[in-house]
């Protein structure tokens, strides 16, 4: 990522490269205490690739992935895995959702129905991080798996090496709560990292959007992108009809979306492509 | 190396936590994340890939 901050641009290197530099960074800190190491989306996967030998040498005692890339972009069908449910460790439990810890996490976004929190969020750092807290108090994070990828596919459940299961498959996008936003492309294609599943409500463009970073502007992409367009959309439409209620919305939603894929809902695009102006003329 | 530190220096536990694809390690999902985790009681160090 220097690179990009000074000025050049160049595709995102192989994970495995990586592993010297994560491996410098975890010599480079010793910290005093008690050492998770981690890492957003490909930082947790490298971070994956050298816990192994790290908890070996006791250097570190647990691995806290964020939005875990479980596929290589655009083939879902294929996992990147098999060196997880490897993962030597000591006895341990896998914890499920809906268990003890999981459920002050449910209850965070239970309390979150009022419309302002209502829209999309993407999986939601600040929510798990309670969790991970709770875990480590008790002894028991060694792997943290949060965001997208399916665990039960994957054969984490029944990995070696404990797992903290904060939350399964697609949550937060998942509770029932939320309206879980998809990413498609300017040609109306789905984005080829996004998740799918019975909880996928609405698509909105995420690929390749522009947006401001580091003082300048930059192309990105992500479900994160579409999830803002919705939001801004449900924002517009507070402003000028006042009044509708959150279940209005996510109706109008659904009722005035452009359908894309399969006819009807679908696990791809739910009900389609947010039309905002169809959506702000509905009765 | 350079680190950003986040969260109470005496914590027992420090997290290190790299960057995804594409992204600095202050991004704002880094930036909630690292927030979220101090606020726990964790210190936490990001660092950047070359």
């Amino acid at each position: 990522m220097a690179a990009r901050r000074t000025g050049t641009r160049k595709p995102p290197p192989r994970a495995e490269t990586l592993i010297p530099e994560y491996e410098g960074a975890v010599a480079a800190l010793h910290p005093a205490g008690r050492l998770i190491i981690g890492g957003k989306s490909m930082g947790g996967r490298v971070a994956s690739m050298v816990a192994d030998g790290l908890f070996a040498k006791g250097a570190v005692r647990g691995l806290l992935c964020l939005g875990y890339p479980f596929h290589p972009p655009g083939k879902p069908e294929q996992l990147r895995t098999a060196h997880l449910a490897a993962l030597a460790g000591p006895e341990g439990k896998v914890r499920h959702a809906g268990e003890g810890q999981c459920g002050r996490l449910l209850g965070a976004i239970e309390r979150r129905r009022d419309l302002r929190d209502r829209h999309a969020f993407e999986p939601a750092d600040a929510f798990h991080a309670g969790r991970i807290a709770d875990a480590d108090r008790a002894g028991e994070a060694r792997v943290a798996v949060v965001g997208d990828g399916d665990l039960e596919r994957a054969g984490l459940a029944r990995a070696a090496f404990p797992v903290a299961r904060l939350a399964p498959w697609g949550y937060p996008a998942a509770y029932e709560e939320v309206i879980a936003v998809t990413a498609t492309d300017a040609a109306d294609r789905l984005m080829s990292q996004a998740n799918r599943g019975p909880y996928v409500f609405v698509a909105a463009p995420g690929v390749d959007m522009i947006a401001p970073v580091d003082g300048g502007t930059d192309l990105v992409t992500g479900t994160s992108f579409a999830a803002a367009i919705v939001s801004g959309a449900i924002a517009n439409l507070d402003n000028v009809r006042p009044g509708v209620s959150a279940e209005w919305i996510e109706a109008n939603l659904a009722a005035t979306a452009g359908d894309l894929g399969k006819a009807g809902r679908d696990n791809e695009f739910g009900y389609g492509l947010l039309d905002y102006r169809r959506l702000a003329d509905a009765q | 190396m350079d680190f950003l530190f986040d969260g109470p220096p005496e914590a027992s536990t420090t997290i290190l936590l790299a960057h995804g694809a594409g992204a600095p390690m202050d991004s704002a999902s880094m930036n909630a994340a690292a927030a979220a985790l101090a606020a726990e009681g964790f210190r936490v160090a990001r660092f950047e890939f070359s």
